[in-house]
């Protein structure tokens, strides 16, 4: 599956130029500062940074925003864990742990681990994207509605898994989020919900609205507080912890693994993307886990298996954007268009005839991981000051940075309004003890899920049998969800059937 | 003494006047002269990787080393380019905005059944540079070969064959005045939405339904991931696609006056028509650098290398064409085939 002369030829032209090294720790800077702040996401920075690539050669500039792309996808973990309001949809599920555990005064411990998991992680995709860049390419755009269809309503499990207690009132709230999320023009070009106000036929703008609702919600918890951590002690940023942290990561390997290994597969699909990835991996590491309570009060393995699967999810969407030149997301039709400021059309034709540079950019990516380990915990020594910063200064600092950010996604006052407007949603929510996050999550998945149920229903000829049996793929998708919807009964039968002794024995 | 006063009055006035005239004139001159004087935005009607924005990048650059300033590429996707349509009418007619989109048959359907605010008579096209034709393609591996292969399966077994395709498009349109040529109609396909081009040629790569209608200028990149099937133009297209077009195949079927062979989309660069009458020296500046790009050997060699096109058409040419084709769009039996309703 290696190509050997192009790989020799890759290690060549990384060392053919010092400009490839010298732009990496500026654009992981970059992208840790953008994805760090609510609003400003990582695509955005490589937007703006785009124009900075023309100065640049070729593969220094690609280095230079996939360098970005790299600290943006860890950063969007930092005020997650710090303040519980996700700068990026894709780190939506690293608050359900993360926060819980900057309240409880772990803070520096939550941001090693998540921390040590981008890292792993991205480490993860980018090895599985050497060795299958081109056949998984071929694959994953052949899932059509169908299959696209069963990774949606996997996502949607998602809901169920944050109703917690009660599970009527998560369901509620995940409905509605659902409905927000089909509000607009549809894919068969009917427009429902807008209220004639124009800028919604796109669909409500979803960082602003999730920026909002998790924004009311956390501060209202905050409410009589001081600080974000009441213990004085534990405010201080401190090193050892962060290490202690990030080496927790390695206790459970495989645990990672199984999160990286679906924010590979997921972020490959065209139109996907990490916050689906991130969503499903938390959603499944908590199923399956013996303990399924103990997640969203700051279990630490809750932030694992979010991180790891939207920082894979780097190396998955590159794969069709390489091997076919299609786009999956906002951050790789960055990538293609600096492709095409310097002349490079990608398209099968380049990964057929170019084997040599993009074993170069999977290379060059390899190192990168390698220097955010780095210039993550010097970021982090910072950045964990933030929860020594009283409330009284912080909460409208937060406020300010997040209509500034939600202006720029809009473009006009757009972002801001429904910013406001969305608040209070998620202050009512939280008010009446409905779910903010799984209205979130519906929010994220509604026009996904109607998307595709509306083109499966067109393909099969309004849902006929047997196309469904004609799919292998949408089958064993299928046959996976119900298994893995099943496996906490499942496991449970097993349990009392062979007893309690059996089972100790065995572990 | 009256009278000298008068005289000398008036000679002040005068000479006041003229003053100011020069003053004003070298005025004007400096404002033309610092046209622009800030970075331009070229605003995209359509999402980041799609051909609009593609070209819109490429072409960013290019304008931006004619007129000395940045032009920043803005993305303003929706509602069928409606959003980034009504965005450019929001700005003012300045000449520092300008807008890339696909105006046919885009503007046409804002226009006549989305209640937009504008009419397309209220963008002046400073070139349009993209006149892409419809075509019917399937994957290399799908089950057709040609375009008689697919239509035998359509009629042996009507609402069994899958068509991917954009509903409000062109190309629906094309589709539909096809199969109801020969004797079928669009309710013997299984017709799959899609929200746009993109993603209609992503679906015929990967052999997601079994034929796709969309743009040909997209496919040329995955032309060894596809099989051509039929062109939608008056005229074979053998130089790039070994099909047959709509005019010979609906021949072979007896059929004697086919309705019309609508063009594909029409792309290209539009400012506000204001600023033809408003700030003349600035459209002639900006219309100038447009035909010094066009005929500039490195921009048409940059557009090339991306199957893009940048032939020189001229604004006059351009508005002709645009309301021409708005017009032949515009019958209500065409409209209706990309009515929702």
């Amino acid at each position: 599956m290696l190509d050997w002369t192009a790989l020799s030829g890759a290690f060549a032209l990384l060392g053919s130029d010092i400009n490839i090294w010298l732009v990496i720790i500026p654009g992981l800077i970059i992208g840790l500062v953008a994805g760090s702040i609510a609003g400003l996401s990582n695509s955005m920075a490589m937007a703006l940074c785009l124009p900075l690539t023309l100065y640049m050669d070729f593969l220094p500039a690609v280095m230079f925003l996939t360098a970005i792309f790299t600290g943006g996808g860890f950063g969007g973990a930092v005020t997650s864990i710090l303040m519980g309001i996700p700068g990026t949809t894709s780190a939506v599920a690293t608050t359900f742990d993360g926060y819980p555990m900057t309240r409880q005064g772990l803070h520096n411990e939550a941001m090693g681990l998540a921390l040590m998991s981008s890292v792993i992680a991205v480490f993860i995709g980018y090895i599985l994207l050497m060795f299958v860049v081109a056949p998984l390419g071929a694959w994953v755009i052949g899932l059509g509605p169908g299959e696209m269809l069963m990774i949606a309503i996997w996502g949607l499990t998602m809901i169920a898994a944050l109703g917690g207690k009660d599970l009527t009132r998560g369901l509620i709230a995940g409905g509605f989020g659902l409905m927000l999320g089909t509000v607009g023009m549809n894919t068969s070009g009917y427009t429902r919900g807008t209220m004639d106000i124009p800028f919604l036929l796109d669909g409500i703008p979803v960082v602003p609205a999730m920026m909002g609702m998790f924004a009311a919600s956390q501060l209202l918890s905050l409410v009589g507080n001081q600080f974000i951590i009441s213990d004085e002690g534990a405010r201080r940023a401190d090193f050892r912890r962060v290490f202690a942290g990030a080496k927790q990561v390695l206790k459970v390997p495989f645990f990672h693994l199984r999160g990286s290994l679906i924010g590979v597969f997921v972020g490959a699909i065209p139109g996907v993307g990490s916050s689906v990835g991130n969503l499903i991996a938390y959603a499944q590491a908590k199923r399956t886990d013996d303990d399924p309570e103990s997640y969203g009060k700051g279990n630490p393995k809750g932030v694992i298996a979010a991180e790891s699967a939207n920082s894979s999810s780097e190396g998955g969407s590159m794969v069709t954007m390489l091997a076919l030149g299609i786009p999956g997301g906002a951050g790789t039709a960055m990538l293609l268009a600096a492709f095409t400021m310097h002349n490079v059309t990608g398209g099968p034709q380049f990964i057929n005839n170019n084997m040599d540079i993009v074993y170069t950019i999977i290379l060059g990516n390899l190192a990168q991981v390698v220097l955010l380990l780095g210039v993550g915990m010097v970021f982090l020594a910072v950045a964990g000051n933030i929860v020594r910063v009283p409330l009284t200064i912080l909460i409208p600092s937060v406020m300010v940075l997040a209509i500034l950010g939600s202006y720029a996604i809009t473009g006009d006052v757009a972002g801001p309004i429904t910013l406001f407007v969305f608040a209070a949603l998620g202050w009512l929510m939280k008010r009446y003890k409905y779910p903010v996050a799984a209205a979130v999550v519906g929010l994220l998945l509604g026009r996904m899920v109607e998307t595709q149920l509306i083109r499966t229903y067109q393909l099969s000829g309004g849902m006929e049998l047997q196309y469904f049996l004609e799919r292998p793929i949408i089958i064993t998708f299928f046959i996976l969800l119900v298994l893995s919807l099943l496996q906490p009964l499942i496991t449970r039968q097993i349990k009392q059937r062979w007893g309690r002794k059996n089972l100790k024995a065995g572990v | 003494m009256n009278r000298t006063a008068t005289i000398s009055f008036s000679f002040k006035a005068a000479l006041a006047s003229t003053l100011g005239g020069i003053l004003l004139t070298a005025g004007a001159t400096t404002a033309l002269a610092d046209y622009p004087e800030r970075p331009l935005t070229m605003v995209v009607a359509a999402g980041p990787g799609g051909s609009n924005d593609r070209a819109a990048r490429v072409m960013s650059n290019f304008l931006a080393e004619e007129l000395g300033q940045p032009v920043n590429v803005v993305n303003r996707p929706g509602g069928g380019n409606l959003l980034g349509h009504e965005y450019l009418r929001q700005q003012a007619a300045d000449g520092y905005t300008l807008l890339r989109t696909t105006a046919i048959p885009y503007m046409t359907i804002n226009q006549e059944l989305q209640g937009a605010s504008f009419t397309i008579e209220d963008f002046q096209p400073l070139n349009l540079v993209d006149i892409d034709t419809s075509m019917i393609a399937s994957s290399t591996r799908g089950d057709y070969d040609s375009i008689d292969d697919l239509i035998a399966a359509i009629s042996d077994n009507p609402g069994s064959v899958s068509m991917g395709v954009q509903p409000t498009s062109s190309d629906m349109i094309n589709a539909t005045l096809f199969l109801e040529a020969i004797g079928l109609s669009v309710d013997d396909v299984r017709v799959v939405t899609f929200d746009g081009g993109g993603d209609v040629r992503t679906g015929v790569a990967g052999n997601q339904f079994d034929f796709g209608v969309v743009g040909e200028a997209g496919l040329r990149q995955m032309s060894s991931e596809i099989e051509p099937l039929m062109t939608f133009s008056r005229e074979p297209m053998s130089d790039v696609w070994d099909a047959p077009h709509v005019l010979e195949v609906v021949d072979q079927h007896g059929v004697e006056d086919y309705p019309h062979v609508l063009s594909g989309s029409i792309r290209g660069y539009f400012v506000h028509y204001e600023l033809m009458e408003e700030e003349p020296e600035r459209y002639a500046r900006l219309v100038e650098a447009f035909e010094n790009i066009a005929n500039n050997p490195e921009a048409i060699e940059a557009h090339h290398e991306q199957d893009l096109t940048i032939d020189w058409m001229g604004p006059e040419a351009s508005r002709e064409m645009m309301l021409q084709e708005h017009e032949s769009l515009a019958r209500p039996e065409f409209l209706q085939i990309v009515q929702p309703d």
